[in-house]
């Protein structure tokens, strides 16, 4: 009893310790993490100057941390230990109820929401063709009822009437719409930030008709879905054990080319919205036109109506697939990579008409609209 | 490199364990002072240089002084090797500051981590063989063992050479020993890592901009604070004590739960002790402590409360913090008194807490001005809106106060007995191990108090 008594504690401590050491060194190292989606350190490159500044043990705890043996449970044990000990109204991401993951505001400070909204403004007003702008609310903001006390507040509706306010853009508000059509079915998926294909077939059908131009019904679409998609606000949180989404793809059979181009690369091109390849992968929200591209064109030449170009953020990829059928051009630029002149642009492709499309949640914190000329 | 670190738990810890054990007694010494280089060169590749220079002249200092007999030439040089140390301490930790407040040119000089700690422990050492209490170490390799000692070199406890002198000529391993160290360290990490680096991220949320969170909000802020202050510094102290006792030293108690105090004075007797009883020897009594009149004995306590509010960083606002307990302890030993003593507990422990409190306002405070508007927030009855979202801290909170208290060492007291104890402690420790693991890979924040003192 007396000898089992010294030994246990140091038999746990010395198997933890070397059994984890030992797997450090034995297990095959990863580049490449899928959740966090982002290259792992390497090896530290072992060099005197190195040693002297600190950047040899730098990169060394960088590629520790990177490549400790299940890493990912680790982070998933400390999500939920933390969750355990009463801190969900303290972390990036609420366990909110219903099995919604929800990003905490992006910020509170408008500052650089209003900086954005006069550059869009000014933007409306010099660019010679009619320009609105459609917001997609926060989940946050979607979801206030499941958030856990002690959340912090979600600026969306100062940020609706600061839009409101704008003299050139037409800024229209469909929170009450998406809010109608989430009893029905969840407009904002549980695991990811974006807005399910049902909010965003909301948020066009809301659009269209405000503007008094016709859209397809609900039926007109042949619904696939996906199982196993597991969003960016899962891989964020390490609460591993939400049950993931399902995503659907909603395609009227509408026949397009699709044009991505992205800076310093040659366009590639294909027929189809739905990139599917992208539904083996844990984040399937790319499957929406391949994701974050400078430059987007879905062609049809045979539709009604004449050219649109959307400046948009990734909200956008999901909606833009529902304008397809009705555009002979929608182009999409995305101005976190896009660094040519839009003016120039709408003139070149004899753009009709803008519609800035974006998540409050982006709005917030990028400053990319210093780029919008 | 700190202990709550994935280098040293999975990299240097087992490796300087498994090599310790296997190599024979007379190797031990030899090997450890490797091992406390590459530790303390980790973090200060180039201070370790200074360290070196340090241990140096204060062994040759130290041999010199006992082999001269009772003489000025002797007086001469402890004070030489006294003002040595304390020059190199003013250098690398004061001069910026001082330069600054002069108005002089910038001096550009980073702090080396632990040189508070190793200088007052070299100091220690030559004032002793000064005054005869010990003799120098026979061998140079001991004694730069023990100033370089990895588990306090960072952050104490200041051990006397005194105390180990005999652990560093003769010392065993024992599995209770080793074992009773696996649990102290176990504590220790979880104290660092799952509280006070928990209660770090409340006190820099409220003290970012305390007036927008309202006085409610700022006790709560300085409350986590309270606790974060002690965990870190305690968590490391059970650590340092824990990987001693591993590597078959004793080094002495640190904090003996300082959040019971009842008073400033018992306060003082509980919190760092190593710090304080240094002080107490090496000025307090030397400048004639409380034998010499009110006056000179209110001065004394003056000065070395200073002197300990000035170590712990380089900062008026330290001074300050040091001034204000000077003054605290002043008037409880001659104007409280007796007095006192004949309140209720709960009210004097109310007294102390408050007091306390306040002084880490002080010490938290990047400067003296940050301070002062921190207290018109505490004392301003400003209603702050977001006070709510402090709500989820409270089972955190909770816990923390509990382990600030001896009631589960007193539980564990009665189960320590039974049959089951041994697996649950195994279990416990295991699941501290699995829990700090997992918040250190989680990259969860993890500034260390204590690093740059």
């Amino acid at each position: 009893m007396k000898k089992q008594r010294f030994w246990l504690c140091t038999v746990v401590f010395g198997t933890f310790l070397l059994g984890v050491t030992l797997l450090l060194f034995l297990l095959p190292k990863k580049d490449y993490s899928q959740r966090e989606k982002r290259y792992l350190a390497s090896a530290p490159e072992v060099s005197w100057s190195g040693l002297l500044d600190g950047s040899v043990q730098g990169q060394l705890e960088d590629w520790l941390a990177d490549q400790f043996p299940g890493r990912d449970g680790w982070v998933g044990l400390n999500a939920y230990w933390t969750l355990a000990t009463g801190r969900n109204a303290q972390q990036d991401f609420y366990h909110a109820k219903d099995g919604y993951l929800i990003a905490t505001p992006a910020g509170q400070d408008l500052t650089n929401y209003k900086k954005t909204l006069q550059r869009f403004d000014r933007f409306a007003a010099s660019c010679g063709v009619p320009a609105s702008m459609v917001l997609a609310p926060s989940t946050g903001w979607l979801k206030g009822d499941l958030l856990p006390m002690g959340h912090e507040p979600y600026p969306d509706d100062a940020m609706f009437d600061l839009a409101g306010e704008l003299e050139n853009l037409t800024v229209y508000d469909f929170r009450r719409d998406l809010l109608q059509a989430d009893s029905q079915q969840p407009v904002a998926y549980r695991t990811d930030h974006h807005l399910t294909s049902w909010g965003n077939y909301t948020l066009y059908a809301a659009w269209r008709e405000a503007r008094g131009l016709p859209y397809l019904q609900p039926g007109d679409y042949a619904v696939e879905t996906s199982e196993g998609f597991c969003g960016t606000a899962w891989s964020g949180s390490g609460y591993w054990l939400t049950e993931p989404d399902t995503l659907e793809l909603w395609d009227s059979g509408v026949r397009v080319g699709v044009t991505i181009t992205d800076g310093g690369e040659s366009p590639v091109s294909g027929d189809s919205l739905f990139f599917r390849s992208h539904l083996a992968e844990l984040d399937q929200y790319p499957v929406f036109l391949d994701g974050n591209h400078c430059q987007v064109e879905i062609s049809k030449p045979d539709a009604p109506e004449g050219s649109i170009l959307l400046i948009k953020d990734s909200y956008a990829h999901c909606f833009a697939t529902f304008l397809a059928e009705h555009y002979r051009h929608v182009y999409m630029l995305d101005l976190r990579y896009y660094r040519g002149s839009i003016s120039d642009f709408i003139a070149q492709n004899a753009v009709d008409e803008v519609l800035f499309l974006y998540g409050t949640s982006t709005l917030l914190t990028d400053t990319n609209s210093a780029w919008l000329f | 490199m700190v202990f709550s670190s994935l280098p040293f738990l999975f990299l240097f810890l087992p490796a300087v364990l498994v090599v310790y054990v296997l190599l024979p007694g007379r190797l031990r010494n030899g090997f450890l002072l490797l091992a406390n280089l590459i530790f303390y060169a980790y973090g200060e590749p180039v201070y370790v240089l200074l360290m070196l220079a340090s241990i140096v002249v204060n062994d040759l200092a130290a041999r010199l002084l006992q082999r001269m007999k009772p003489s000025r030439p002797r007086k001469a040089l402890l004070i030489a090797a006294v003002a040595l140390n304390l020059s190199a301490l003013g250098w690398f930790k004061y001069a910026p500051l001082l330069a600054q407040t002069l108005g002089l040119p910038p001096v550009q000089v980073a702090l080396p981590i632990g040189i508070s700690f190793y200088t007052f422990q070299a100091m220690s050492y030559v004032i002793d063989v000064y005054r005869g209490d010990c003799r120098p170490a026979k061998r140079f390799v001991d004694f730069a063992a023990y100033i370089s000692l990895f588990p306090q070199l960072i952050a104490g406890p200041i051990v006397r050479y005194s105390d180990v002198a005999a652990q560093l000529q003769d010392r065993t391993l024992s599995a209770e020993k080793f074992s009773w160290g696996v649990r102290m360290f176990v504590i220790g990490l979880a104290k660092k890592v799952l509280l006070a680096n928990q209660f770090a991220l409340l006190w820099e949320q409220v003290s970012a901009d305390p007036s927008a969170w309202g006085t409610l909000a700022a006790w709560c802020g300085i409350a986590a604070y309270t606790l974060q202050i002690y965990f870190d510094f305690g968590g490391y102290s059970d650590m340092a004590r824990g990987l001693g006792a591993m590597l078959g030293f004793d080094f002495c108690i640190n904090f003996r739960y300082p959040y019971l105090s009842r008073s400033i004075t018992e306060f003082w007797r509980r919190w760092h002790i190593s710090l304080s009883t240094w002080f107490r020897d090496y000025v307090y009594i030397p400048l004639g402590g409380s034998r010499k009149g009110k006056v000179r004995t209110a001065c004394n306590l003056m000065i070395v409360w200073m002197l300990t509010g000035f170590w712990h960083g380089a900062g008026w606002n330290f001074l300050f913090w040091g001034f204000y307990y000077g003054i605290l302890l002043v008037v409880e030993k001659f104007l409280l008194g007796s007095r006192l003593e004949k309140l209720p507990t709960m009210l004097r422990w109310c007294y102390t807490m408050v007091l306390v409190m306040l002084g880490w306002v002080f010490f938290a405070s990047p400067d003296l001005s940050a301070a002062w508007a921190y207290l018109r927030v505490l004392f301003g009855g400003i209603p702050g809106q977001n006070a709510v979202r402090l709500l989820s801290w409270l089972p955190l909170g909770l816990a923390g106060v509990l382990a600030a208290t001896p009631l589960a060492a007193k539980a564990w007291k009665r189960l320590d007995r039974s049959a089951a104890a041994p697996w649950l402690e195994a279990l416990l420790c295991l699941a501290g191990l699995l829990l700090c693991t997992a918040s250190l890979v989680s990259g969860s924040y993890n500034p260390f108090l204590y690093f740059r003192f």
